[in-house]
């Protein structure tokens, strides 16, 4: 320890201390006789040796090798500026998504992460992600494993404002959590306070926080917002804090979940057996997630003879760490093959990088063997050569923070993404590991290489190629097979007339509506907006087309959609009953497929009169319906079945109505509609085409994030290939010198120069599209848009390869033409 | 006092022993470079000579272990010199070094008089 001190006051006092050892050197000298000064030896050598001791030898050389690289990097500006450009892109591109993922990655910020668990209710064969609150005050009462249990409602419809004080009423979501949430998640108020047990007590003053987005908006940045009343669903609410823009939610006001059936009129969300809710669980030092789900197991077991129609046999709490993902789930393939994709972009740059300071080594050789004659070791010649390449990549690495910035700043303008403009301590650690790495895999080699530490670079040269050109090929082949499938969507019909359709969702679920009364007020709605001019159908459904929830069935590897709808759905959606019949008012046990599903199921058989295989059993199909995509849009091959609306579905349910002329007009009337009914209710009114809209404009969007990184792979192989190309004719000129001067065509000339190159671009290109289409099937079992993707489709490999052979001539079209103009003359008096 | 420029007379030092000569001469009192050279080899009747190549790193790595001190005085000749005083750990060290060294030598003094 002390050594260590010394050792560090050594480097702080060096000059000092050299001056001091120089003096006393020079003392020692003058007191020898004179003829064994000479004997002294060497005075500025000896010094070396002995400031060797110190330990801080390392440090000269780096600095010298630093000095001497800058100086090395500055001479070549092309070369400089070019990789700095390829690696600062291959770098910075990752980063940025890695940044925006980072902020994505909810729970991020709380403490401890590996005893938050979520709770999803399990039993054999079953699971439902959703609890209720009755369920939430048992657990949080006699469950011994948790310290404590979190309850979350998220993304309800509320109106904020009123009208009487002058501004217009807006609908926004708000969220009703329990107080623990905020330190279980690790978040604190950037304004005030956040909610505490306190206001959960019945006689508090309702509280509120809301998002620093909302503040900003909404209420002007008011710095005067803590202790301000606001109003939500006209109820008045005391603003109590300011969540910080970090905390990733659609979720503009947040209240305690104690207070909803104050916000929301007529909710039983505190008794209600039907409520959904979201339950996380702290877990009690040392309690495993295992030993949690035993004690529920139990605990279920004593809920369930309280209440055997709401608790399933065998029910526990199956606990899952909130940062882990599903490793079998196609979330977690998805997020994979992104992450995959985007780094690939980063091999590619250094392959890219790698084959360029090959090439520019063989100018270097020179250099580098009077170096050696001057006795400099290999390892030395090696370590100043990486130096130079570390030097670089570090270099470029700070480009790429500067540009994922500058990218991130773009996405938060267009409100894509909330991610922090000032790099956290993980994304500088994540560029410069990168930058280290990538000088590595380009650096080391191509140094190892000019110190003839390995024979010839001819196989290092083909793998950087051959890399370099399979990733660019796999991501062309896949932009290319997503833009075809693109097409083919937009091209495509959904096969329901969603033109002309308008989603009504009252909501009554929410304000405490049981069946009976549910009912009502649905056929009350129906039969209201049936006598409303240019009405034509209406029909009730369990979900509303292209929503945000999906019912459906998961049968030998591939995803059914469902829904429970009533007899008018067909004629309401405009779809069309191929064979058999449609429902009977009233009718159970009975099932519509689509063509495609009755395929599937039943190849080469009839599918009328079959039972559907799966659970509840005994469904028999009476009609086989035209494929129509209700579940997902753009799903070219629809695998969709209906069933009868059942008893219980009415509070979910929502009203179809088809309309003639444009289902926009309409919107205003449904809601007044809806609302005239009971004027309580928060009824949302959904224009399908704009779901439509919407989906393929997010399609758009990951095709838009492949093409550019499509895009950006295909210029790194434009500059690498240009630059490799280029330097070969120039290592060559003496040659094709000659063998211009013995006759040879400009065509044999550019030949020569190619076929060297030709197999690593084969291999690269092959790979390439292999790769390619792996990808593009885990992209299509993941993005139900592009379930309509043919990977085996060749048009969008032939236009990859055609778009690449584009990019090679052009990238060695200049290289090409200095070779075919060397003037054998002075070529050969060249050197 | 120069060396004698007999081949004969010049031994090398055993390795790892100028640590411990070093020390062993500072005992007595500090001294700078110059001095610890000419003190060894004096003292050891002009046998063993120190190297400057080798007394200067060996003076660094004990200014950083710890075992002596450097400070700055005045010469004779009014010229500024450093010289090294022994710390405590540098006594501690001699002591260690110098039993080791003993246990060694009986070692090899035992081997060859019994071959």
């Amino acid at each position: 320890m002390l050594e260590l001190l010394r050792r560090l006051s050594y480097l702080w006092n060096r000059r000092r201390l050299e001056r001091e050892m120089a003096e006393e050197m020079a003392y020692h000298r003058e007191l020898m006789s004179p003829d064994r000064r000479t004997n002294f030896g060497d005075e500025l050598r000896l010094r070396e040796d002995a400031r060797e001791i110190w330990g801080w030898a390392w440090l000269d050389r780096l600095h010298q090798d630093l000095t001497y690289g800058a100086r090395v990097l500055r001479n070549a500006p092309g070369f400089t500026l070019t990789a700095m450009l390829v690696l600062a892109l291959g770098i910075g591109v990752p980063l940025s998504a890695f940044r925006v993922v980072l902020t994505d990655l909810q729970g991020g910020s709380a403490p401890d992460p590996d005893s938050l668990v979520h709770l999803t209710r399990c039993a054999p064969g079953t699971r439902a992600t959703n609890l209720t609150y009755p369920e939430l005050a048992f657990y949080a009462a006699n469950a011994k494993s948790f310290r404590s249990i979190v309850g979350v409602s998220g993304g309800n419809p509320a109106v904020f404002g009123e009208a009487a004080a002058g501004s217009t009423p807006e609908p926004i979501h708000v969220a009703f959590v329990t107080s623990n949430y905020f330190p279980e998640f690790g978040i604190a108020p950037a304004l005030g306070r956040v909610l505490t047990p306190d206001d959960e007590r019945p006689d508090a003053e309702p509280a509120a926080v809301i998002v620093e987005s909302f503040w900003q908006r909404r209420l002007g940045g008011d710095p005067a917002v803590v202790g301000r009343s606001i109003r939500l669903n006209g109820k008045l609410l005391r603003v109590v804090g300011v969540l910080p823009r970090s905390i990733k939610t659609r979720d503009e006001v947040w209240l305690p979940l104690v207070r909803q059936p104050y916000v929301v009129e007529g909710s039983t969300l505190l008794t209600d057996w039907n409520s959904a809710l979201e339950l996380y669980g702290r877990l009690r030092p040392g309690v495993s997630p295992q030993a949690s789900q035993q004690e529920t197991l139990a605990l279920a077991a004593t809920l369930r003879e309280q209440r055997p129609d709401h608790v399933w046999k065998g029910e526990y709490l199956e606990a899952r760490p909130i940062l882990q993902f599903d490793s079998n789930s196609e979330e977690f393939k998805m997020v994979l093959t992104s992450a995959a994709l985007v780094l690939l972009l980063l091999v590619a740059a250094c392959a890219n990088l790698g084959t360029l300071v090959l090439a520019r080594g063989v100018t270097r050789e020179h250099e580098i063997r009077i170096r050696m004659a001057l006795g400099a070791s290999r390892l030395r010649v090696v370590r100043q050569l990486f130096t130079e390449s570390l030097l670089l990549a570090v270099l470029s690495g700070v480009c790429a923070l500067v540009l994922s910035t500058v990218v991130l700043k773009g996405m938060q303008l267009r409100h894509i993404s909330t991610a922090s403009l000032v790099p956290d301590w993980r994304a500088i650690t994540a560029t410069f590991g990168a930058a280290i790495l990538s000088a590595l895999v380009f650096g080391l080699p191509a140094a190892f290489r000019l110190a003839s530490l390995v024979p010839r670079a001819g196989r290092a040269r083909k793998v950087f190629l051959g890399a370099q050109v399979g990733v660019s090929c796999l991501l062309l082949v896949v932009s290319s097979l997503l833009v075809n499938s693109r097409q083919r969507l937009g091209a495509s019909e959904p096969g329901f007339d969603y033109r002309h359709l308008v989603s009504i969702s009252p909501g009554l679920q929410a304000h405490g509506y049981r069946d009976p009364a549910a009912q009502v007020y649905l056929d009350q709605l129906r039969a209201r907006t049936a006598t409303l001019p240019d009405v034509k159908a209406t029909s009730q459904a369990w979900l509303g087309p292209w929503g945000d929830f999906h019912m459906g069935a998961d049968w030998m590897g591939r995803q059914y959609v469902g829904n429970r709808v009533d007899p008018q759905f067909l004629d309401t959606m405009g779809m069309r009953l191929v064979r058999g019949r449609n429902f009977r008012q009233g009718e159970s046990g009975v099932a519509l497929v689509n063509e495609a599903t009755a395929r599937l199921l039943w190849p080469d058989q009839d599918a009328l009169g079959k039972t559907l295989p799966w659970e509840p059993p005994g469904q028999t199909v009476i009609g086989i319906v035209q494929n129509a995509s209700t579940g997902y849009v753009g799903n070219l091959e629809p695998l969709e079945f209906y069933l009868p609306s059942s008893r219980g579905d009415a509070p979910d349910s929502v009203l179809l109505v088809r309309v003639s002329g444009s289902p926009r007009d309409f919107v205003r009337r449904l809601q007044d509609t809806a609302l005239g009914l009971d004027e309580r209710l928060q009824p949302t009114v959904q224009v399908v085409t704009d779901l439509y809209d919407r989906e393929v404009e997010k399609a758009s969007a990951a095709l838009a994030v492949i093409a550019i990184l499509g895009t950006v792979a295909t210029l790194l192989s434009v500059v690498g290939l240009a630059g490799l190309a280029g330097y070969t004719v120039a290592q060559r000129t003496r040659e094709i010198g000659i063998r211009i001067a013995l006759g040879a065509r400009p065509s044999q000339v550019v030949r020569a120069i190619l076929t060297p190159l030709s197999r690593p671009i084969v291999m690269g290109f092959v790979c390439g599209a292999l790769g390619g289409s792996a990808v593009a099937s885990v992209l299509r079992s993941g993005i139900p848009t592009m379930s309509g993707l043919d990977v085996f489709d060749p048009l969008p490999y032939v236009m990859a390869m055609v778009f690449f052979a584009a990019v090679l001539a052009l990238s060695i079209l200049a290289p090409g033409r200095r070779a075919t103009r060397i003037n054998p003359i002075q070529a050969l008096r060249h050197e | 006092m120069p060396m004698s420029p007999d081949p004969k007379s010049k031994t090398e030092l055993v390795p790892g022993t100028l640590i411990l000569l070093v020390l062993r001469v500072l005992e007595s009192g500090p001294l700078h470079g110059y001095a610890i050279a000419q003190r060894i080899s004096m003292v050891s009747g002009e046998v063993l000579r120190v190297e400057e190549g080798s007394l200067y790193p060996a003076l660094q790595k004990m200014l950083r272990k710890g075992w002596v001190r450097a400070e700055w005085g005045l010469s004779d000749t009014k010229r500024r010199v450093r010289s090294y005083r022994l710390t405590p750990a540098g006594r501690a060290q001699l002591e260690s070094e110098r039993a080791g060294y003993d246990h060694v030598n009986r070692a090899i003094q035992a081997v060859l008089k019994l071959a």
